[in-house]
């Protein structure tokens, strides 16, 4: 029944009062069916970049693809995308059931189909009790329900979905993410969503792209861009608690890693890799909280340092390592106990060292 | 005023004054139908004829043009904002004589359209809805924008039902302001049947008047004021609402 609909953006900008560039050159490829993810820190363009692809911009360059159709062109109303906002925006004069009937409304369908259909989305959603209320009666979630009705009960081509969870409590933020992931199945709509979360990007998309000063600086999947970061930004945005980060350069003659606060062997392959990527000596060992294991006494090729801080959250427990004057995470079982103080030895795990050249914050593989 | 109208002419100046009446004078209410010339009935239809077509338009037109300078980006809109807001400096009164010569112009004179057609723009009542409409989040506009509503769909069906408040205020100072108007009428209405309430109360005061009963008087300003009050309570719920800060309540 349903056609296929890919989204494409081709060298979109966006430029605010000619000064303001929102978005930069951005190239992006939606498949159909596909949940993707824009993530980045408020600011990096991608709220401006989902508006473009609803109409609610205009590009100032660039093309916007919906299936086969160029729609620079196509107001807003004729797109046939469907968005729920940050704040909802329901109307606060209709009732909920009035809310979600108004796009089938605006597009001349039969009273009896309306209704048909309003009770078939509110029965999807689980909010058919809720459907003669008035929005100032709703709470967050049930409110986001009704939003959300009101985005799926015309049965968009595409599915926009901005900051949907930012409103929610932290409870019910992390069983929406699951929920809104299954109905996007259900629906089998692609879907555009965007957050600042990067914990939410990761548990909902099945692409994400990381989006920052309005370009993107990495698309792949959650586990591609956790496991294989290609920018010190990327690196540091993914992941929680968030990846350790230590100066140093590249002693070629001995194959070590040196600092004023540690020195670290590493495999001869990876000198090679450094030596030949590299733009210079200068790098940046990016690692893992969860990469990092604690020793009591010292190991081969350990680093010594001082434990700072402990944060035992329950599931795990985070120690802050002083090196130097850098404080280190390093998550560890929460049964694993050492005192405030103590002298401990870190040791990277090899495989999951992440290099970034200082020069160019790119990666090296 | 209402105490004095139900005294008799001597109770009225007994001094000390008498709070209440010690035989209350009920028929003065029926008599002062009668008084004024035309029949107080007769200017209260004029006047709730003229005033509500006249603030009708006046909220249509201010929340229109307050809706499109709030929430459209258009060349030159600062600038048509910026002189809307400065006709509010002009006193009144200055315009009297330019506006009677345009209803003039017209043939309006003796017609009711020389009192509801000026009386339906205001710069204020237009500042005052554009302050309102300005805090409806652009969001709501947006959803209905992208459920395939019509540009004029959008302010019919969105931010018309929602600026209740400002359109309550706006059009309860405008319908007082017209309904306590005795200068518009006394200039454009010369026939004596179409006379407004407050040319109906003047003649009570004319030197040709041939009223004598100060109480029956009192009575008519009385029922006169009675619509207003009415209304007030009426557009309670919207005005309070509307008149703290003038901004939309959240959801």
């Amino acid at each position: 029944m349903r056609t296929m609909v890919e989204v494409r953006l081709e060298n979109l900008t966006k430029v605010f009062d000619k000064k303001v560039v929102a978005v930069d050159n951005i190239n992006l490829q939606i498949k159909d069916k596909e949940f993707i993810v824009l993530l980045g820190p408020s600011g990096c363009g991608k709220t401006t970049t989902l508006r473009c692809v609803a109409g609610l911009e205009n590009p100032t360059s660039g093309n916007i693809y919906i299936g086969d159709r160029l729609v620079n062109d196509v107001p807003e109303k004729d797109r046939d995308v469907a968005m729920v906002f940050q704040t909802y925006a329901l109307w606060p004069h209709m009732k909920a059931r009035d809310n979600i009937a108004f796009p089938l409304k605006m597009h001349k369908i039969r009273k009896a189909e309306i209704k048909e259909r309003v009770e078939k989305t509110a029965e999807l959603l689980r909010i058919s009790h809720l459907l003669d209320r008035v929005p100032g009666q709703l709470s967050g979630g049930e409110a986001q329900r009704v939003a959300l009705g009101r985005a799926i009960v015309r049965d968009p081509k595409v599915f926009l979905l901005d900051e949907p969870l930012a409103n929610l409590d932290a409870k019910l933020r992390i069983h929406m993410r699951v929920e809104l992931r299954k109905l996007q199945e259900t629906l089998g709509i692609t879907t555009i969503c965007v957050t600042h979360d990067q914990s939410e990007a990761m548990a909902m998309a099945d692409t994400i792209a990381v989006m920052h000063q309005g370009k993107i600086r990495q698309i792949g999947t959650p586990s591609e861009l956790y496991d294989r970061p290609t920018d010190l930004f990327v690196a540091g945005f993914i992941g929680s608690p968030t990846m350790n980060f230590m100066d140093c350069t590249l002693d070629e003659a001995k194959g070590f890693l040196v600092s004023n606060a540690f020195s670290l062997e590493i495999p001869k392959q990876l000198i090679k890799d450094l030596k030949k990527n590299a733009t210079s000596s200068e790098l940046i060992l990016g690692v893992r909280p969860q990469d990092i294991t604690v020793h009591e006494k010292e190991e081969p090729n350990s680093i010594l340092s001082e434990v700072y801080a402990v944060e035992p959250l329950g599931h795990e427990t985070i120690f802050d390592l002083k090196l130097g004057d850098q404080i280190i995470k390093v998550c560890t079982h929460p049964t694993y106990t050492i005192n405030l103080g103590e002298k401990v030895w870190m040791k990277f795990d090899m495989d999951k060292m992440h290099l970034i050249d200082k020069k160019t914050e790119k990666a090296i593989l | 005023m209402f105490i004095s109208s139900i005294k008799d002419q001597t109770e009225l100046f007994t001094r000390p004054l008498k709070w209440w009446p010690s035989n209350p004078h009920w028929e003065n209410f029926i008599s002062a139908w009668d008084l004024p010339q035309p029949p107080l009935l007769r200017a209260l239809l004029n006047s709730a004829l003229v005033y509500s077509s006249s603030t009708l338009l006046l909220l249509l037109a201010s929340s229109f043009t307050g809706y499109v300078l709030a929430k459209y980006e258009f060349k030159g809109r600062h600038g048509i904002f910026l002189w809307i807001v400065s006709q509010m400096m002009i006193p009144g009164f200055t315009g009297l004589i330019p506006t009677f010569m345009i209803m003039k112009w017209l043939g309006w004179i003796n017609t009711y359209w020389a009192l509801i057609i000026p009386g339906a723009f205001s710069s204020y009542s237009i500042f005052l809805m554009r302050q309102y409409i300005i805090t409806i989040p652009d969001d709501i506009i947006d959803a209905a924008r992208l459920s395939g509503c019509s540009e004029f769909g959008l302010f019919w069906r969105i931010v018309l039902p929602l600026s209740k408040p400002a359109l309550a205020a706006v059009g309860l100072i405008n319908f007082v302001w017209g309904w306590n108007d005795l200068i518009g009428p006394m200039w454009y209405i010369q026939y004596t049947p179409m006379k407004t309430v407050q040319q109906s109360l003047g003649s009570l005061f004319d030197i040709r008047s041939t009223v004598t009963s100060l109480p029956g008087v009192a009575a008519c300003l009385t029922i006169v004021t009675v619509p207003l009050i009415v209304l007030t309570i009426i557009t309670q719920k919207y005005l309070i609402q509307g008149w703290t800060g003038l901004t939309y309540a959240k959801r």
